[in-house]
């Protein structure tokens, strides 16, 4: 492809969603100024851009809390869930025994079982990366239990044409070729770590500052706009945790594995 | 002087699974050390069952293959396509063989620079990854991956089937000079007649139901094995030869009827 056609291509990326976002929000400006629909219900996007301004210092704190919490929570997903895959990855019986239950947490709503965690472990940070936890470690146990198994047979073969033993297999072939499916799990689970914590930050009270206490506490007043920015800077935290894990997962995956998200390393 | 054999199977039976019926079935082969065999068939006729049985990767049902039956050393494989490892550089990958087993081996870098240009790489290209090589180079890593550890024994599974013909010759020239250079006994499983006859001593064709060996036919009074050989009448012959009796074993494949062979 020549510079110009790449070029043409990765405006043509960027542009695209940028005018539709744009559109969208002269469609809503122009809504809710046509129908003359109180504020209240639903607020314009330029009294949501005030309101976000306005309250900038302390949705910034907010989005910190609960990105802290995010990243804890998530940081235990990782650890945990690859410890499961890699059990997974070794023994049919304990897959058998034990994958059941990691569906479980997916499938068990966690809007339901926040307020029990909350209450049994911690009214604080902990319970709510807690609950980052649960509900983000489903993506990283199926993904990397896959990467681990997924191996090509024929790799496997020369593995076991050259005796390699099952510790040699599992460190030089099937962890390595495991980490794209990682990282595509991690993108997944970040997302929903940021749900989770603002699910829990529902539930825990006043004694943390995060978003989730900040929608919690907007929801009933007067403020809409508040309430929609709110919402928007937690959107746009959860963008932002996908595009970097995306971001970082694609230099590592191509700096030290040669590999990419979208598939292996490719022969010319 | 007595012929060291480099490969002898007995008896041999193989099913894939318990209740099924045998797929192969060779009562006797023996390969001589040195030798440069080809196992030539139509698809199912049981040619890469059998390399892999020889290679040790499937345990045969009944019967004994005893690969480097009166030597001791290593088995070197190239499978259909490169195998390489995506995240190892083309050294990497030549240097796994040497790194796995319960007792892995040491490899001096003057023998890795001696494997290298035996197959044709120069050193730069050692340094790439999989991605950044051609396809003929990636068969040349994987050709140098299998030569590593200095096997006697190298088994080839259609390894230049997805190359184009320059090359493909180009790599059948390169590949019977290292047989040649390094005395290895090597067993080829190719679909291509011109192929088999050009780089071997001898090629066996297989076919029936189950497959077995329908065909020993010796091609080592060919010339030397240089692009002059293709041209040779007496090269020309002996592909009819080999041509005339795959056809023989193709009208069995799947329809012949059940032989029992005393084991």
């Amino acid at each position: 492809m020549t510079d110009f056609r790449r070029i043409r291509t990765v405006l043509l990326e960027c542009i695209a969603p940028v005018v539709v976002t744009l559109f969208v929000l002269a469609a809503w400006q122009f809504g809710v100024w046509a129908s003359g629909i109180s504020n209240i219900v639903i607020p314009s996007p330029v009294e949501v851009w005030q309101a976000l301004v306005r309250q900038a210092p302390q949705l910034l704190e907010a989005c910190i809390q609960t990105a802290t919490a995010a990243l804890v929570g998530l940081f235990g997903s990782v650890v945990f869930g690859v410890s499961c895959a890699f059990a997974f990855s070794q023994s049919r019986l304990i897959r058998s025994a034990f994958y059941p239950y990691a569906i479980l947490l997916q499938t068990v709503p966690i809007i339901a079982i926040a307020p029990i965690v909350v209450i049994a472990v911690d009214r604080g940070f902990y319970g709510v990366a807690l609950i980052s936890m649960i509900i983000s470690i489903f993506p990283i146990i199926t993904s990397t239990t896959t990467g681990l198994l997924q191996v090509d047979s024929n790799l496997l073969e020369l593995f076991q044409l050259n005796s390699a033993t099952r510790w040699q297999t599992l460190w030089k072939l099937r962890l390595p070729n495991s980490l794209p499916y990682l990282i595509s799990g991690i993108r997944i689970a970040g997302g929903a770590a940021i749900v989770g914590a603002i699910v829990g930050e529902f539930f825990v009270g006043s004694s943390l500052k995060g978003l989730g206490v900040l929608i919690e506490r907007k929801k009933s007043g007067i403020h809409t706009d508040e309430l929609y920015a709110t919402v928007l800077v937690s959107t746009l935290l959860g963008i932002t945790v996908f595009a970097i894990v995306t971001v970082a997962g694609e230099w590592i995956l191509k700096r030290f594995f040669g590999m990419s998200l979208s598939g292996a390393g490719r022969s010319r | 002087m007595s012929v060291l054999h480099s490969l002898r199977i007995s008896g041999l039976r193989f099913h894939y699974s318990a209740t099924g019926p045998a797929v192969l079935q060779i009562p006797e082969l023996i390969v001589s050390q040195g030798q440069f065999v080809s196992l030539l068939g139509a698809s199912g006729s049981g040619k890469s069952t059998l390399l892999r049985l020889i290679a040790g990767l499937l345990p045969p049902t009944a019967g004994h293959v005893d690969a480097h039956a009166e030597t001791n050393s290593a088995t070197g494989m190239v499978f259909q396509s490169p195998n390489l490892i995506p995240w190892r550089t083309a050294r990497q990958n030549v240097l796994l063989p040497a790194e796995l087993g319960p007792a892995p081996s040491h490899v001096s870098d003057r023998d890795v620079a001696g494997l290298f240009e035996l197959v044709g790489l120069n050193v730069n290209d050692t340094r790439k990854r999989s991605s950044e090589l051609s396809g003929g180079m990636q068969m040349r890593v994987a050709l140098a991956r299998a030569l590593v550890l200095q096997p006697s024994m190298l088994l080839m599974d259609e390894p230049f089937a997805a190359l184009d013909d320059l090359l493909r010759m180009q790599l059948e020239e390169d590949v019977r000079r290292i047989h040649d250079e390094r005395s290895l006994t090597t067993v080829l499983v190719t679909h291509n007649i011109n192929e088999a006859v050009f780089m071997s001593d001898r090629v066996l064709v297989l076919g029936g139901d189950p497959a077995t060996i329908h065909a020993d036919i010796d091609v080592s009074h060919l010339a030397d094995r240089g692009r002059a050989l293709r041209s040779d009448p007496e090269f020309h012959r002996l592909v009819d030869v080999v041509t005339n009796a795959l056809h023989a074993a193709g009208s069995t494949v799947g329809g012949a009827p059940r032989q029992e062979t005393s084991l």
